[in-house]
């Protein structure tokens, strides 16, 4: 590692382009040296039409080149370049990404949204002690991108629930332009729009439960807050009360008064206030009291996760944690069977362990053995008869915060492959073609080891106690006392190791304890 | 024929006096600013009548009052012409009409040209003389050898710079420079009718001195001719076929304004090119003519250049008298000078060799100009050019001097491979020219060159240099309150401060961000920037004041700045000072405050200082209960700086810079020498001196730095310096 390094985060998002310069170091951590913010309202033409002008384009390019200028001046190492709705919306964006490539050099990469919400929750969780606090209580998590919002839950200082909803305060925006409606009627016209996914989200999550926080993450608000209030939670906090207060005010006073009391150039003040309304009517349907908006954002995601990997940062925050809440909650949702869930998750995790050297598999794809074991089981409450497709369907259907789409689609392929018969070859298929060669191959590895606990997981009664394998030559030693009966494991087991033969190498072997 | 006019200047000629009824005098809450300046002015005047002061000195405060009379006739009353021009009836602060203005300033200008001439004819000449330096009135008096010394030079270096211009049926009349001396004739063929008479002109060459000096056989005496009766004296040499009737030296002020259009000016800099071009010819607003001049010509001279009787000045002496300030230059009169102001020293943090931004991270440092040398602020530029491990270079420029070396290694630094942006102001008023051919060479030399921002000047002075320190990026930073001006600084008062502050490096990044077009920040940490903030939040600090005198807390503001004009500001003051708050301000030059407003009950307090070196630096003071806060600006309080400039205002935090700044307050506030503090309806009266401490606040800077120079060199010597009995006294 480098003692220090400076890294510059640069964000193309739904109305503006941004940069932050960060020096990263093992002692001063991640330190903020610069942010430039350009405003490019690109989500306006993107939603519309699915399309970039040329001339958005050579804005893009213009800025790029100038934030090179930028990096240059501070001497910068190592960068980030992402995209988020604005890009990922449009069509052809491959061959945008290619230009802006061609001319300035910049490598652009369109996020996920969860992967974009994944990095503004780190940026957020990353803020140490007051996040910390925060998170004791029931605390939820509103995301406001142009785009789409995220709205997550959390349940005992874990991120338990997440969910996208596309109204983004760009798209409520154009809405309200098409509605031709006056800003007194914002805020009716504004709920009635948010109220079916808000409330939804709600009965499924929260039917008996009330947030008590909120934190915000956004690029109106948030920013207000940070100069003007000071609660609890240091910088950046008030109460929902507040905020409402503060509409109210705002509602006597005219566009030049808004944009002078708040600091803010006058264009911004019509999304500032959907961004306010829209923040208002989360925290009311939750039933949040406290709001803290600790003024992170997407660059600052990226600049921690870098410093994370390059280990000038180690995070008090477990995000795997929070992926694995995620995943545990999507089970019970799902009707998942808790012993079974458990008992095939410490299988497959025994056999990943006792076969690091075979599969050579990183950590990050033990934790999505881990999920797939998880949710092995939830295509089952959708039809008993198709559970690899509709687990499947369910996987890429539901986000969870912190995986990427990617990462999720080898979830939802590993647990769909796991279901399929022994002579079931995915090759050929549409869904995996599109799968690239390197996941292919993750997936063929993580479904054989799944098959295989699956296999000997089949009933919630736990057949082979502590489950210590052992590896003997090309034998995998299953031992199990001579008091279990095992015949159907037994039975079936050439059927459920047929993949795991096949990809390690290594045959399954059940062995009553003393047998030689 | 005449000179063709681009505005309607003579508009307001043809409009009937607005009939209103005056405001009552106890109405007006505020001054008028250009009768504020005048009075200003006026002060500088009676500097030049103090004959306390050196002969020189008095010779150089007559010189600065007519380069600021000429000044303020090309600006300040051209805005007047133009809002007649523009027909707005709208009145100023102080209740005031713009023709109302224009009247009352106009009588007061001529009121006041009548006092620099006398000052000039009964005190200055005169003593000039008593010193050994003539200047000479008439040529016809010198002996024949001086005479013929003179038609010399003429012959020699004059005649082949001048263009000799007829104005005739067939030749129009000429273009008149603005500011530049001519010689009017009117003169008639030799041949031709005797009663037909020709103007002629010529311009007397600026690229020659405007004083020629004898040679003599003795060195007690020096003796000066003026240029332009050089060449009056040899006018038929210049129209050999013509009888002369008359000749007089003119000399005509013309409108400065640069009018430009920012919106529609594709490249700014070509246009304000463009735009000088004109300047020189604007509407005439003020002729001034020679004792003596011929009535005939003044007539013709009137007719072509538009000029009204009361924009006639007849002058008493020869035309602009800033030629003094180049006879102030003259060797061997140290004698006539002041030697009381020696200055400027070096800070004791810079006084030693090696690695400046080691100094620099040691704590913020103030520098106090001109007692305090700008050589640091000049070496820190230099020394970032040059610094291996210096990655950027930022800085806005408003005013440079002629060979600035701060330019030159900028473009060293440009060369070296750093990153340099430089904003440059093109619109500095009267260094337009000078800033395009900086601005210029900084690009060729691989600088990032910013010329300002489209409607707003950039008038905040900051340097930004990221350097690569063996503990991370950190950012330099100087900040202060007057230009990057090497010259200007050893005559301006001026602050300064260095800082590496992590709080005012990431402000100065966004401060170079903004300026380069993107949004602001999320979050000031310390600086507080025009037009978007400024205002607001010195509104907000003199509130808080306010509620401070009104909880029984020690409430007190003392601002000093060049001038205070902003309405909204005053009436915060007044309410301030209304609910308790002791306000004292040092404020050189404009202020419609008045002191005088029975609401007040007497706690605002204003005084000027006029001394040897130009009182410039903005210090703000706030007592703020039992917590003092001391900001430093750029900004004067009027509204061209809050509302329509780039400006900085920050504070200062260090407890023992805040000491040294409250003291440089609190010497002004004590000053009996060189202040003049505001009296009932405006008027400025020397301080009275009974009772109290002789103060010089000037001269106890240059003792002061002086003093603390010496200090720390002694500190670091092996060479003993005995105190003097007079050093003991200080």
């Amino acid at each position: 590692m480098q003692k220090t390094r400076v890294f510059a985060a640069i964000d193309i998002g739904s109305y503006e382009l941004a940069m932050k310069v960060f020096e990263l170091s093992g002692t001063k951590g991640v330190r903020e040296l610069d942010h430039v913010v350009h405003r490019l309202d690109l989500g306006t033409e993107t939603y519309a039409t699915g399309k970039i002008s040329a001339h958005h384009v050579r804005e893009i390019i213009g800025i790029l080149k100038e934030y090179q200028e930028i990096m240059r001046e501070y001497d910068v190492s190592a960068y980030r370049a992402v995209a988020t709705s604005a890009l990922r919306e449009t069509r052809d964006n491959e061959i945008v990404l290619n230009l802006l490539k061609q001319e300035t050099g910049v490598e652009v990469l369109i996020l996920s949204n969860s992967e974009q919400r994944f990095l503004n929750y780190k940026a957020v969780a990353l803020r140490g002690e007051a996040f910390d606090k925060i998170i004791e209580k029931p605390t939820a998590i509103l995301d406001i991108g142009g785009g789409s919002i995220q709205l997550s839950i959390f349940d005992n200082d874990k991120l338990t629930a997440t969910q996208n909803m596309r109204i983004g305060i760009l798209r409520l925006q154009q809405l309200l332009q098409m509605l031709d409606a006056p800003p007194e009627q914002y805020r009716t016209l504004l709920r009635e729009l948010a109220q079916p996914q808000i409330g939804g989200f709600g009965k499924m999550y929260l039917p008996d439960r009330r947030i008590k926080n909120l934190i915000v993450v956004d690029d109106y608000i948030a920013p207000f807050l940070q100069t003007h209030a000071a609660g609890g939670f240091g910088s950046g906090a008030s109460t929902v009360k507040e905020l409402t207060e503060f509409l109210a005010e705002t509602e006597q006073s005219s566009r030049a008064e808004i944009a002078r009391r708040m600091d803010i150039p006058i264009e911004r003040i019509n999304l500032m206030k959907i961004s306010a309304l829209l923040i208002e009517y989360v925290a009311t349907e939750l039933g949040a009291e406290m709001l803290w908006a600790p003024g992170a954002t997407l660059c600052d995601g990226l600049a921690f996760d870098y410093a994370e990997q390059k280990k000038y940062i180690a995070s008090s925050h477990n995000f795997e944690r929070d992926i694995l809440a995620s995943a545990g909650n999507m089970a019970k949702r799902y009707m998942c069977g808790k012993k079974r869930s458990e008992a095939l998750k410490r299988c497959a995790m025994e056999l990943f362990d006792l076969l690091k050297k075979e599969h050579a598999l990183s950590a990050r794809e033990r934790l999505l053995l881990e999920i797939s074991a998880l949710l092995y089981e939830c295509g089952g409450y959708i039809s008993m008869l198709n559970t690899a497709e509709s687990a499947y369907h369910i996987i890429m259907s539901t986000e969870m915060i912190g995986l990427s789409h990617r990462e999720r689609e080898i979830v939802a392929n590993t647990v769909r492959l796991a279901h399929m018969p022994a002579d079931y070859s995915p090759a050929g298929e549409a869904r995996m073609i599109a799968v690239p060669t390197e996941d292919t191959l993750r997936i063929a590895k993580l479904c054989a080891l799944l098959q295989l606990a699956a296999g000997l997981t089949r009933t919630s009664e736990n057949k082979f106690g502590e489950m210590k394998f052992k590896r003997k030559e090309r034998e995998l030693i299953i031992p199990v006392t001579r008091q279990v009966n095992t015949a159907v494991e037994r039975g079936l087991l050439r059927e459920s190791t047929a993949l795991f033969r096949e990809v390690y190498g290594v045959e399954p072997v059940i062995r009553i304890r003393g047998e030689a | 024929m005449g000179e063709k006019k681009k505005s309607g200047k003579k508009k307001e000629k043809s409009r009937e006096a607005t009939t209103r009824a005056p405001k009552r005098e106890q109405d007006v809450r505020f001054f008028n600013r250009e009768l504020s300046w005048l009075a200003f002015n006026e002060r500088v005047l009676d500097e030049t009548r103090d004959a306390d002061n050196p002969l020189f000195e008095r010779m150089k405060f007559l010189a600065i009052t007519a380069s600021n009379l000429d000044e303020f006739v090309m600006v300040r009353m051209a805005a007047l012409y133009d809002l007649l021009d523009a027909d707005i009836k709208d009145t100023d602060i102080a209740g005031m009409l713009p023709e109302e203005q224009l009247a009352k300033v106009t009588e007061k200008v001529h009121a006041f040209t009548e006092e620099q001439y006398q000052v000039y004819r009964r005190q200055i000449v005169p003593a000039l003389l008593s010193a050994g330096v003539t200047l000479t009135e008439d040529i016809g008096r010198l002996t024949e050898a001086e005479q013929a010394q003179i038609d010399r030079y003429f012959d020699e270096e004059v005649y082949p710079v001048l263009t000799p211009m007829a104005v005739d049926a067939s030749r129009p009349f000429p273009l008149v420079r603005n500011r530049a001396i001519y010689i009017g004739a009117l003169v008639t063929e030799k041949k031709g009718d005797a009663g037909e008479l020709d103007l002629c002109l010529v311009q007397v060459p600026t690229v020659l001195p405007r004083l020629y000096e004898l040679t003599l056989k003795t060195a007690a005496e020096r003796r000066f001719v003026f240029l332009e009766d050089i060449i009056a004296r040899n006018l038929e040499k210049l129209f050999l076929n013509y009888d002369i009737i008359c000749r007089h030296p003119f000399r005509v002020l013309r409108s400065a304004d640069l009018e430009i259009d920012e919106d529609d000016a594709p490249d700014l800099l070509v246009e304000i090119e463009n735009r000088l071009k004109e300047r020189r010819f604007g509407d005439a607003l003020r002729m001034e003519v020679a004792p003596g001049t011929d009535r005939r010509l003044i007539r013709r001279l009137s007719e072509e250049l538009q000029v009204e009787e009361k924009e006639l000045y007849r002058l008493s002496g020869p035309p602009d008298l800033t030629f003094l300030q180049k006879l102030y230059a003259l060797d061997g009169f140290a004698a006539y000078k002041e030697n009381g102001y020696r200055a400027p020293w070096m800070h004791p943090a810079f006084d030693k060799e090696g690695d400046l931004f080691e100094t620099l991270r040691e704590g913020d440092i103030l520098l106090h100009h001109p007692y305090d040398s700008f050589a640091p602020v000049v070496r820190f530029i230099e020394q970032a050019a040059q610094d291996e491990k210096v990655l950027a270079i930022k800085q806005t420029l408003y005013r440079v001097s002629a060979d600035s070396p701060i330019i030159a290694a900028l473009a060293r630094a440009a060369d070296n491979g750093k990153q340099v942006s430089v904003l440059v102001e093109l619109k500095a008023r009267f260094d337009e020219e000078n800033n395009i051919v900086w601005a210029r060479r900084l690009e060729r030399a691989g600088c990032h060159v910013i010329y300002g921002l489209t409607g707003l000047k950039t008038h905040c002075k900051i340097t930004l240099v990221v350097r690569r320190d063996d503990d991370g990026i950190r950012r330099y930073v100087h900040l202060g309150t007057g230009n990057y001006n090497d010259s200007t600084a050893r005559l301006y008062t001026d602050l300064g401060m260095f800082t590496c502050k992590e709080s005012y490096g990431a402000d100065a990044t966004a401060v170079f961000n903004m300026l380069s077009g993107y949004s602001e920040p999320r979050v000031w940490n310390r600086l507080v920037l025009a037009p978007l903030w400024l205002k607001e939040r010195l509104l907000y600090l003199i509130e808080r004041e306010k509620e401070h005198a009104a909880n029984g807390e020690p409430a007190h503001i003392i601002a000093k700045m060049n001038a205070l004009c902003h309405a909204e500001v005053i009436e915060a003051m007044y309410a301030a000072a209304a609910a308790g708050v002791t306000i004292d301000l040092i404020v050189r030059g404009i202020c419609s405050l008045r002191t005088d407003l029975p609401e007040c009950e007497g706690r605002i307090r204003v005084r000027s200082i006029i001394g040897n070196f130009l009182e410039h630096s903005r210090i703000f003071y706030f007592e703020n209960g039992y917590q003092p806060e001391i900001y430093l600006a750029s900004a004067d309080w009027m509204i061209r700086n809050l509302e329509r400039r780039v400006e900085i205002m920050f504070p200062v935090e260090d407890a023992a810079l805040k000491a040294e700044v409250k003291h440089i307050l609190e010497a002004e506030l004590a000053d009996t020498e060189k202040a003049r503090v505001m009296l009932a309806e405006g008027r400025y009266a020397r301080v009275d001196k009974r009772g109290k401490k002789r103060v010089n606040s000037q001269k106890l800077f240059c003792e002061e730095a002086a003093g603390r120079s010496r200090k720390e060199s002694a500190a670091r010597t092996r060479v003993f310096h005995p105190r003097t009995p007079k050093e003991k006294e200080a």
